[in-house]
């Protein structure tokens, strides 16, 4: 025979979590197992398109900047980017470091490349005296072309014409942000109008003057590229500072694998860094890229948080009608002895399960689009746009959407649950 | 001599709602005794529900003692009192109150398995329990699927899986015909004839003949006590 006994109940176990886990684990299974599919899909599509809204939003926005970062590697650049102190317009020493470049193990290829500013003019460059100035003035670039196409793929970012080669004397390839016409919007000073491939431009440095003939266009989607001229290197040392033979920037290409950043950290070791300025690609971007990667972090951030405020009044909502609905069943079990921290974490684990569906599904998707966008690129008008998608980033913004989803479901659970229970069973 | 299992001192039940306040409980004295088979039977609105409540505790009193035993369970916390539905009380509702969701033998392992039984234990308790009663062969239903006796004998062998101390049923023919009515109360006669300790409210004179001892509750006041002459089976 069963006797009373106080110390008995306090000591025996009835508060013990695990028991109420075990419970909570058998309503809730139940529950989702014969919850009506409509009510399921609704809610897993909400968990879905919040967990793409928190991957998706932040992953093209940052994919736009990596992708722009890429474009700015492949075709200015180079892995490691050598340029002139601040205070100077040369690369100090530049064939020391050449020669060090050359005997280095990780660097694979090197363009040596000259720089003059320069006013490029169509010829004539106006036919009346009124008329603004056909002309614009920019970075004149002078290249080796075989040591540029081993570094950069600017020869594949032709769009008319074609890219230097050794023997082009008096050729130009202008990028397309010289050119009127590769603007939506008419632009009238600092630009050619009506400069097509094959037609006769001046370029003058100082008092220099030369006639060139347009081979070509190149089109990028970044100012460094875009709005830079390019002629060989040999003739723009014949027309502007002949006898100084340091460099106006060096691009280098690493190994596959090699470590741009441990890499600079050697050579600024050898002290090179004291004449000029050794940079990865990422350092060289500066601070344009870091300051919009840090909007767009921003933007991504406000879009995520919205989504998961709705999700979270979802999850509120469908919970609390689930709950409300049950409120004489919730009395029913607390009145046959079943905990309320039991019933709480049996609505816990229903929308958990939920979310961890939606959270399934939705990466699935990202990591099908990644490789997707990886081969079909965005077009924005600075940059090809992929997807970018971390291990961590996914982890850490579903963590948020299971925490926020628990404490969705959580919150109007335990209102119902602590509720008095014969005012519930009776419907009070 | 009978061994007392409930000791109901000086017992009130008053509702307040504004400045009405609504004397359910008129100080109430009484004992229920270990095996007995105790009806309380009264016009509707004399307070058997509300007494049911308090004595299975689900409501608190307002004023007055109720003992299980040596231990007043008056004074305990929500928890403990909880504990205490959940290990020594069985309680059958008018309506049968079962889990939609949950099958007839779910519907009985839920209780066993908030006792820590594990869930293979827990269905085998259920299912001798639903064989007492009959409705072994309805062990995967869904309440909807089964008639108003059927649903109502589950709900009694949830109530007992675990051989309470006392079982507590309000008005358990209610809801059912003649037919299911029968069948539901042979259940608790059955119960009753193996030992088990029996206090349920009854509007129907007919089944109030049933018991050892019926409790008449007129008012909110224990209008007498009247011995049962229907015989044990
Ligand atoms: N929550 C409440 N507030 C006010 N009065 C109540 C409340 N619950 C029950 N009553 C009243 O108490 C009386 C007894 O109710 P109840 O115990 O349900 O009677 P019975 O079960 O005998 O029909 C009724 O007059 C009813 O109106
Ligand atoms: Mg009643």
């Amino acid at each position: 025979m069963k006797t009373f006994d106080g110390k008995a109940l306090r000591k025996n176990g009835f508060l013990s979590l695990p028991r109420d886990i075990t419970l909570a684990l058998f309503l809730a299974i139940r529950a989702v197992k014969r919850a009506s599919l409509g009510t399921s899909l609704l809610i897993i599509s909400i968990q879905i398109l919040t967990v793409l809204n928190l991957l998706l939003v932040n992953g093209i926005l940052v994919g736009l900047i990596e992708g722009s970062e890429t474009t700015y590697r492949l075709s200015y650049s180079g892995d490691i980017f050598i340029s002139p102190l601040i205070t100077r317009d040369r690369v100090e020493n530049t064939e020391q470091i050449m020669n060090d470049l050359r005997h280095d193990p990780d660097v694979t290829s090197i363009s040596r490349r000259y720089t003059a500013s320069g006013f490029i003019a169509s010829v004539p460059a106006r036919s009346n005296l009124k008329d603004v100035p056909n002309e614009t003035g920019t970075t004149i670039v002078g290249l080796n072309p075989a040591n540029e196409n081993s570094v950069t793929k600017l020869d594949e970012q032709i769009i008319a014409g074609r890219w230097l080669e050794p023997t082009d004397t008096n050729g130009i390839v202008l990028g397309n942000r010289l050119l009127q016409q590769y603007f939506d919007v008419p632009i009238e000073r600092g630009i050619l109008r009506n400069v097509e491939l094959g037609d006769k431009v001046t370029v003058s440095f100082g008092t220099s003057t030369r006639e060139f003939r347009v081979i070509g266009i190149v089109f990028s989607k970044i100012d460094p590229v875009a709005r830079r001229a390019y002629i060989l290197d040999r003739q723009l040392l014949a027309l502007t500072d002949k006898f100084n033979l340091n460099a106006g920037e060096i691009a280098i290409s690493l190994q596959p694998g090699a470590d741009p950043e441990a890499w600079v950290n050697r050579m600024k070791a050898k002290h090179y860094g004291s004449g000029a300025s050794i940079k990865t690609a990422r350092e060289s971007m500066g601070s344009f890229f870091s300051e919009v990667t840090g909007t767009f972090a921003l933007i991504a951030n406000i879009i995520g948080g919205i989504a998961l405020l709705v999700a979270a009044v979802t999850v509120f909502i469908i919970t609390f009608i689930n709950a409300v609905t049950r409120r004489k069943f919730i009395g029913i079990l607390k009145g046959i002895g079943v905990t309320e921290r039991s019933i709480e974490i049996a609505y816990v684990l229903q929308a958990v399960f939920y979310a961890l569906v939606g959270i399934g599904v939705g990466v699935a998707m990202i990591l099908v689009l990644d490789p997707y966008f990886d081969k079909n690129p965005i077009d924005f008008p600075f940059s090809d746009g992929i997807l970018s998608v971390t291990t961590s980033g996914i982890l850490i913004r579903s963590g948020i959407l299971l925490a926020v989803t628990f404490i969705a479901g959580y919150l109007p659970a335990r209102r119902i649950v602590h509720g008095n229970t014969l005012d519930a069973i009776l419907g009070r | 001599m009978k061994e007392t299992l409930i000791k109901v001192k000086h017992l009130v039940k008053n509702y307040q709602s504004g400045h009405i306040v609504t004397k359910v409980l008129k100080n109430l004295t009484f004992d229920v005794y270990k095996g007995e088979f105790l009806s309380v039977i009264g016009p509707s609105g004399s307070g058997k529900s509300t007494l049911l409540y308090q004595l299975s505790l689900l409501d608190r009193p307002t004023s007055g003692s109720i003992h299980y035993g040596k231990l007043c369970v008056t004074d305990l916390g929500s928890k403990e009192r909880t504990a205490l539905r959940l290990n020594y009380l069985g309680y059958v509702f008018q309506e049968y109150a079962l889990l939609p969701d949950l099958t007839a033998i779910e519907n009985v392992m839920v209780p066993n398995i908030m006792r820590g039984f594990g869930k293979a234990v827990a269905r085998e308790m259920a299912k001798a329990a639903l064989e007492k009663l009959n409705v072994g062969h309805r062990l995967d239903n869904l309440p909807g699927q089964l008639s108003g006796g059927e649903q109502q004998r589950v709900s009694i062998a949830r109530a007992i899986a675990h051989t309470p101390a006392i079982l507590f049923a309000d008005e358990p023919t209610a809801n059912l015909d003649t037919v299911n009515s029968d069948q539901v109360m042979d259940a608790f006669l059955d119960l009753h004839y193996h030992g088990q300790t029996i206090v349920m409210v009854n509007h129907e004179q007919e089944y109030a003949k049933i018991g050892d001892r019926i409790m008449h509750l007129l008012d909110g006041s224990i209008e007498r006590f009247e011995p049962s002459h229907h015989k044990k089976r």
